[in-house]
C-alpha cells in the first residue's frame, strides 16, 4: 500500500495551487496550501510534525519565499522539513541562498507535471495513489487553508521555458555548474 | 479567441497534464476569477501611477497565463512586465487594454465552450 504524503504548498496564486492540485490528483498526497508566513506556519502546526513535504514559491506577493525557508530552519521543530521551491527564475543568488538553506530541488515555472512529479518522487517518494489505498484515506488535494494570490514568469517564450526546465536540477549546485542560470 | 483556438489551448494542456480536457474546466474557472481581479488591481494601479502594484500584477499574470498556455495574455504581460523593470513607464495603457481584450475573447470562448 502506498504511504500518503502530506505537503504544503506556500504558494499566492489561486491558479497555480489549482493546477498543482490537478498535476497532484492521482498521487496519494494530502494538500494544504498557505500563501503567506503566517499561513504557512498555521499550515505547519495543523499537519502537526508530519509535513512531508513544503512546495514553496519564491515570489510571494508580499514575501520572498527563501526568507520563509529561512525562517522555518531557524525553528528547530521545523528545520529538517524537506523543501522544494518553485520560480520562473533561475538566478544564481536564488540558487546559491536555496543550495544554503539545504533546500531539495529547484523546479522551473511554468511547471510541467511529468517533472514536477519527479521532483516530488525525488524530494520525498510520493507514490501514485493505487486501488489498494484505503477508501477512508483523505482525498489527493485537500485544501484546508489559503490567503492570496499573486505570481511570476520570464523569458521569451513559453516553450523555451519549459524545455529549460529539465536542466535546472537534480543537484542545485549542478544548476550553477552548469551556468543554466540568469545572469540579471 | 475563437473556441477553436480555446480548444487547442485546452487540449495541449491536457495532453501535457495527461488529462482529459474535461477535467480542466474547474482550473479554467479559478484562472477566470484571478485574471478578473487581478485586471482590476491592474487598471486600479495604473490609475493611481502605482507602478510597484503594477509590476507585481503583471508578474502574476504573466506566470499564471505562462502555466495555462495562454499566449496572448502572456505576451502581453511580459511586455508590459518588462517594461515595468526597466523603468519605462510609457505607453503601459495599451498593454493592459490589449490583455483586457484577450481575457474578454477568452471569457466568451470558454463560456460558449462550456455550454455545450
Amino acid at each position: 500500500m502506498s504511504e500518503m504524503k502530506r505537503l504544503l504548498i506556500v504558494e499566492d496564486s489561486p491558479t497555480i495551487i489549482a493546477l498543482m492540485r490537478t498535476m497532484l490528483k492521482e498521487m496519494n498526497v494530502k494538500i494544504q496550501t498557505a500563501g503567506s508566513e503566517f499561513g504557512m506556519f498555521q499550515a505547519i502546526e495543523s499537519f502537526g510534525k508530519t509535513v512531508d513535504l513544503v512546495i514553496m514559491d519564491i515570489t510571494l506577493k508580499s514575501e520572498n519565499g527563501l526568507d520563509l525557508i529561512s525562517k522555518m530552519r531557524e525553528n528547530p521543530n521545523y528545520a529538517e522539513i524537506p523543501v522544494v521551491v518553485v520560480s520562473e527564475h533561475a538566478i544564481l543568488d536564488f540558487i546559491v541562498r536555496a543550495k544554503e538553506l539545504n533546500v531539495k530541488s529547484f523546479i522551473r515555472k511554468p511547471l510541467v507535471k511529468e517533472i514536477f512529479i519527479e521532483r516530488l518522487i525525488d524530494a520525498v517518494g510520493i507514490e501514485p495513489l493505487t486501488s489498494r489505498t484505503p477508501a477512508n484515506s483523505a482525498p489527493a488535494s485537500s485544501v484546508l487553508s489559503t490567503d492570496d494570490a499573486l505570481l511570476p514568469n520570464d523569458d521569451q517564450s513559453l516553450e523555451s521555458e519549459a524545455t529549460d526546465e529539465n536542466e535546472i536540477n537534480e543537484d542545485v549546485q549542478d544548476d550553477i555548474e552548469n551556468s543554466n542560470v540568469d545572469s540579471e | 479567441m475563437t473556441e477553436e483556438q480555446l480548444l487547442n489551448m485546452i487540449t495541449e494542456l491536457s495532453k501535457e497534464m495527461g488529462m482529459d480536457p474535461d477535467d480542466l474546466l474547474e482550473l479554467y474557472e479559478t484562472f477566470i476569477e484571478e485574471m478578473t481581479a487581478d485586471l482590476f488591481k491592474l487598471k486600479i494601479a495604473y490609475q493611481k501611477g502605482d507602478f510597484i502594484e503594477l509590476k507585481n500584477v503583471s508578474h502574476n499574470i504573466k506566470g499564471v497565463s505562462a502555466s495555462l498556455k495562454f499566449e496572448e495574455m502572456f505576451i502581453e504581460s511580459k511586455a508590459l512586465n518588462d517594461k515595468l523593470k526597466s523603468d519605462l513607464v510609457d505607453n503601459l495603457y495599451p498593454h493592459i487594454d490589449a490583455m483586457t481584450k484577450a481575457f474578454s475573447s477568452f471569457k466568451l470562448a470558454f463560456t460558449a465552450y462550456h455550454n455545450h
